[in-house]
């Protein structure tokens, strides 16, 4: 740690300082406010206390739609996260190909949600989609499901259109490993440890922050994410591909219930809030160099 | 000890800190006034493209500069995307006490409408309109009661037309499935299904997406079929009344229409829906004119396409129309006299005789009250004469379900519980329920 | 562990050839995988766009009897995209250079600096990442309209940059707070002040985090459509995300033209961001040696 002058530690704060007094305070203070009020928009806030809250705690969709939100972390955090460093400690070996790997990987998030969504949504059809054309060149000519759709396989549908376009993650988790001096690898190989033991033993202990930087970054992502499910199934049949962001969309362009969507709103910070200090505290992330 | 170099570095920060903390003084720069000369009226529109819609009002908009050249100039910001990026745009433009001049949109936006009225964000333009006798014998009467408040002001402009919506059919395949003549009665048009089907063509475009479109015309027009039914689709926001046995048995007749369509129809969206009709994969869809240029546009269908396209009424002679009782176009108080006096030239310039016609023919915005020439009637195309002649012959109109029902069953009940009630995981009265839960729930927000 | 023992005397032995086999095997399954759900959709949206609406609703796996780039013709007609490229280019490269300079500013106080209220700056700052961007419209538009930035590039430079900030600052302070200390330590004891440190020591290490944060920040505003549309009205400060959107809606019934156009969007930024990817690790790591 350096105890530099408080001149320094000011300059050097104040650019993001002003970003977030800019962007980010009024809205932060605007949402919590009126989270306790009901509000259009458009005419003045009316204070009802916490009316909101219990509205949504009682309300079936919300609970479905935190069911729904909380496997969608979990996903993030056990499947996509764990690929994303996967495929990083893939490429970091360098195969052949490596390279190309790496930018194809990238693709997906080219496109974007929006784009993806609807892509996506021609790949399920039945039908036309290829998915069903697929299945059914192998010789089940009869199967056509409705993926996105039947009750059965909706919520899955949904999941795989993100679950495994985890470039984000690669990308941070390689440019890490880039930072690991050849030194410790070296040592280690002439030390006969195979290259699996090198990644478990050496890598990834010393990669582990990222690990939880890079599930902070997936679960939040998750918890803010509407798009796909907005463009696609619109959270049914039924319920069962509702979340809480969804939710809050809606209550915004459907019936302008201001207040009623900001307390989702601090609900899904409350959620993150606590996701990330779960993964901070799990992660160590706080530490520094010297204190590890 | 500080070299040139760090206090390069440190006027660097200093700068980029100063600048954003500055920002917020540059405050009030915006808004400067334009050229005296001209008056600018800001408008925002949507950027269509070569869609029937875009094409026209380009003319109209080059029209209404030529004409008023020197004195008005529409300002336009083209829009990209739908109707609902304009609309999210107006909602924001209005919190910020930045309305264009002509405020569009608001048909299918009445609570946002009846809120800008409410906070008197638009000017009244009923003087305009009593000063204005040419205007006066073109506007639907029904639209100017609908627009008028109970103190006499008239805060949006009336219609001057209004579209109608019924069935388009593939003649071809009814020819083939031996069908002469276009279903009359429910059980007809059952009957006809079947005999497509037998035939071996699916019968119907459904599709579950954006509202349901497609199946909730069929829906309300199986309900328009008894003056109970009528009487339901005059109810502005109905909430128990989804729960009626009237409504549930239309729901059952829901339930039986999707034996009769494609595999994609649950889930589907409306482009689904029509381009499986304009590739000849299903022998009918409802909907309305503003299709018709999509049949003749080699874009969207083959050849000659339009050479097959019947129009019908619904059973019971029976079609689809607001008759105008729908919210018309604003003019914002946010701009001074002189550029809302500009805005109203511009919706009085609609409604003037050759541009009535001219949406008459283009988009199918009808009207008795201005007929069309021989000229005009000459120069009509196959699909415009069906349509021109199945309104022609309507007996019972209902208002579209869309004018009617809130909009939380519209962007968000009905597209993910109707899926489920067609897959069987929950019934008729459930879906009902739910609708009216959704309905009552859209009437405690206000 | 007799195979261990086996190679530090430097001979394989066949248990070993066999983990060493399964090991490239299970490398190349992951590989092969990940091209897979990365380009498949992509040729099959090419292949689409060459095929007719009714090829793409009757036929998933067939290829177009007669490839046809009627698609793109329809799709050009209407593209004004070139104004549009050099806009989005402007805004995506500011963002990111204002955002790189900023927040690896923030990141290194906040990752070696000692002073009070560190976690408390650092948890507000990071707080931004939890606030949904589609709910701050309103105080945004607001302060824009305020700074008199209406329809300006400055404005989306401006809310972009705040956008990336809860990525950036995540990124470069992980990464720099476990940056051995000694070059810093050394250059401070030979009286080197804290931005000579700072720009001479520590971002030249930082250089990994620095070109994954750009890559990030970049791809976000390239991809940015809500706000692109929401703060500008004029052609010139339109952004490509806003044709695709009108692409999107004006071919909705003409498939082949909206595959068309996702392919004319899509391919351009992809040559972009492979070229740029490259260009910001050089340019970073030729700075890291010039200095």
């Amino acid at each position: 740690m350096i105890k530099p002058g408080r001149l320094w530690i000011v300059l050097f704060l104040l650019p993001a300082l002003a970003m977030f007094l800019l962007v980010y305070l009024g809205p932060l203070a605007t949402a919590v406010t009126t989270s306790f009020t009901k509000w259009n928009g458009m005419q003045a806030p009316r204070f009802i206390g916490l009316d909101n809250y219990l509205r949504l705690a009682a309300s079936a969709k919300f609970q479905a739609a935190f069911g729904n939100t909380i496997k969608w972390v979990l996903a993030a955090a056990f499947i996509h996260v764990p690929f994303g460093v996967l495929v990083a400690l893939v490429l970091f070996k360098r195969p052949r190909g490596w390279r190309f790997t790496r930018a194809v990987f990238m693709i997906p998030n080219v496109l974007g949600w929006t784009a993806l969504s609807i892509l996506f949504m021609f790949i399920y059809l039945p039908d036309a989609g290829i998915l069903n054309g697929l299945i059914q060149s192998l010789g089940f000519s009869d199967f056509n499901r409705n993926w996105l759709y039947e009750p059965g396989s909706a919520f899955t549908a949904v999941t795989l259109i993100w679950l495994f376009f985890a470039a984000v993650i690669t990308l941070i988790t390689m440019s890490e490993l880039m930072a690991i001096p050849e030194s410790l690898a070296d040592s280690a190989r002439i030390d006969g440890a195979s290259p699996l033991q090198i990644d478990l033993y050496i890598n990834l202990p010393i990669i582990w922050p990222i690990v939880g930087t890079g599930i902070i970054i997936a679960v939040t992502s998750v918890l803010k994410a509407f798009e796909i499910i907005f463009l696609t199934t619109g959270g049914g049949p039924g319920d069962r591909t509702i979340n809480i962001s969804v939710i809050m969309v809606n209550r915004l362009l459907n019936s302008q219930e201001y207040g009623y969507a900001n307390a989702l709103a601090v609900v899904l910070l409350l959620m993150g809030m606590a996701a990330i200090l779960l993964v901070q505290w799990l992660f160590r992330l706080g530490r520094g160099y010297r204190d590890q | 000890m500080q070299t040139r170099k760090d206090r390069a570095a440190v006027t660097l920060i200093a700068a980029l800190a100063a600048l954003l903390a500055a920002l917020p003084a540059f405050g009030g720069a915006e808004g400067e006034t334009a050229a005296a000369e001209e008056i600018k009226i800001p408008m925002l529109f949507r950027e269509g493209g070569n869609d029937a819609n875009t094409v026209m009002y380009r003319g109209f908009i080059d029209g209404f500069n030529e004409q008023y050249d020197g004195q008005y100039e529409l300002d336009i910001e083209w829009v990209p995307g739908m109707a609902e990026e304009i609309r999210l745009k107006l909602k924001a433009l209005n919190s910020a006490r930045n309305l264009p001049a002509v405020v569009t949109n608001l048909a299918p936006e009445a609570a946002f409408a009846e809120a800008l009225m409410r906070d008197g964000r638009l000017m009244d333009q009923k003087p305009y309109l009593d000063a204005d006798p040419e205007w006066q014998k073109v506007v639907f009467p029904e639209s100017v009661e609908f627009n008028t408040d109970a103190e006499g002001r008239m805060f949006t402009s009336p219609s001057t037309g209004a579209p109608y919506i019924g069935i388009y059919y593939n003649k071809e395949m009814f020819a083939e499935a031996g069908i002469d003549q276009f279903p009359t009665t429910w059980d007809d048009f059952f009957a006809a299904c079947e005999a497509l089907q037998a035939a071996g063509f699916t019968p119907l475009s459904l599709h579950t997406t954006e509202t349901g479109w497609i199946t909730n015309l069929l829906l309300t027009t199986y309900l328009g079929r008894t003056q109970e039914g009528r009487d339901f689709m005059d109810i502005r926001y109905p909430t128990d009344e989804f729960t009626s046995e009237i409504f549930v048995d239309a729901v059952r007749m829901v339930e039986r229409l999707y034996e009769y369509t494609t595999a994609d129809a649950i889930g589907g969206t409306y482009a689904l829906a029509a381009n499986h009709f304009s590739i000849s994969d299903t022998a009918m869809i409802a909907n309305g004119p503003w299709m018709i240029s999509s049949f003749s546009d080699t874009q969207y269908s083959p050849e000659g396409f339009e050479n097959k396209v019947g129009y019908g009424r619904f059973p019971n002679d029976l079609m689809i129309s607001n008759l105008g009782r729908e919210y018309g176009r604003g003019v914002s108080m946010d701009h001074d006299l002189a550029v809302r006096e500009g805005a109203v030239e511009w919706i009085k310039f609609l409604a003037s005789r050759d541009n009535i016609a001219q949406q008459a023919i283009a988009l199918g915005h009808l009207t008795h009250l201005v007929p069309l020439n021989d000229d005009e009637k000459a120069g009509l195309g196959p699909v415009n004469v069906e349509y021109f002649n199945a309104v022609e012959g309507v007996k019972l109109t209902i208002p579209w379900f869309q004018a009617q029902w809130d909009p939380i069953n519209q962007g968000e009940t009905i597209v993910s519980q109707l899926p489920a009630l067609l897959y069987g995981e929950i019934t008729a009265e459930e879906y009902a329920a739910k609708l009216a839960e959704s309905a009552k729930e859209y009437r405690a927000s206000l | 562990m007799s195979s261990g023992a086996a190679a530090r005397v430097g001979i394989a032995t066949p248990g070993q050839r066999i983990a060493a086999g399964a090991a490239a095997l299970f490398r190349y399954a992951v590989i092969g995988f990940v091209v897979a759900i990365s380009v498949l959709p992509l040729v099959w949206v090419v292949i689409s766009s060459l095929e007719t609406n009714a090829e793409i609703l009757s036929s998933a796996l067939n290829l177009p009897a007669a490839p046809s780039l009627k698609g793109y013709a329809t799709a050009f007609r209407f593209a004004r995209l070139d104004l549009k490229f050099v806009t989005s280019l402007i805004v995506a490269v500011s963002t990111t250079t204002v955002s790189l300079l900023i927040y690896s500013l923030a990141a290194y106080a906040l990752s070696r600096f000692r002073f009070r209220l560190r976690t408390l700056v650092f948890t507000l700052l990071i707080s931004s990442i939890l606030i949904p961007v589609n709910t701050m419209v309103q105080p945004v538009y607001e302060m824009v309209l305020r700074l008199g930035l209406y329809d300006t590039k400055a404005a989306l430079i401006l809310v972009y940059t705040g956008f990336s900030m809860p990525l950036c600052l995540f990124v470069l302070r992980s990464y720099m707070m476990h940056l051995p200390y000694e070059m810093e330590e050394s250059a401070y004891l030979e009286g080197a002040s804290v931005p000579r440190t700072f720009w001479q020591i520590m971002l030249p290490l930082t250089q990994p985090a620095l070109v994954s944060s750009a890559v990030l920040t970049f791809l976000g505003s390239w991809n940015e459509l809500l706000y692109a549309l929401l703060l500008t009205s004029s052609e010139h400060n339109r952004t490509l995300p806003l044709a695709m959107r009108y692409f999107m809606q004006q071919f909705t019934f003409d498939f082949s033209a909206m595959f068309a156009a996702l392919v004319i969007y899509v391919v351009p930024s992809i040559i972009l961001y492979v070229v740029l990817q490259e260009q910001i690790m050089s340019g970073i790591a030729a700075g890291a040696i010039n200095e």
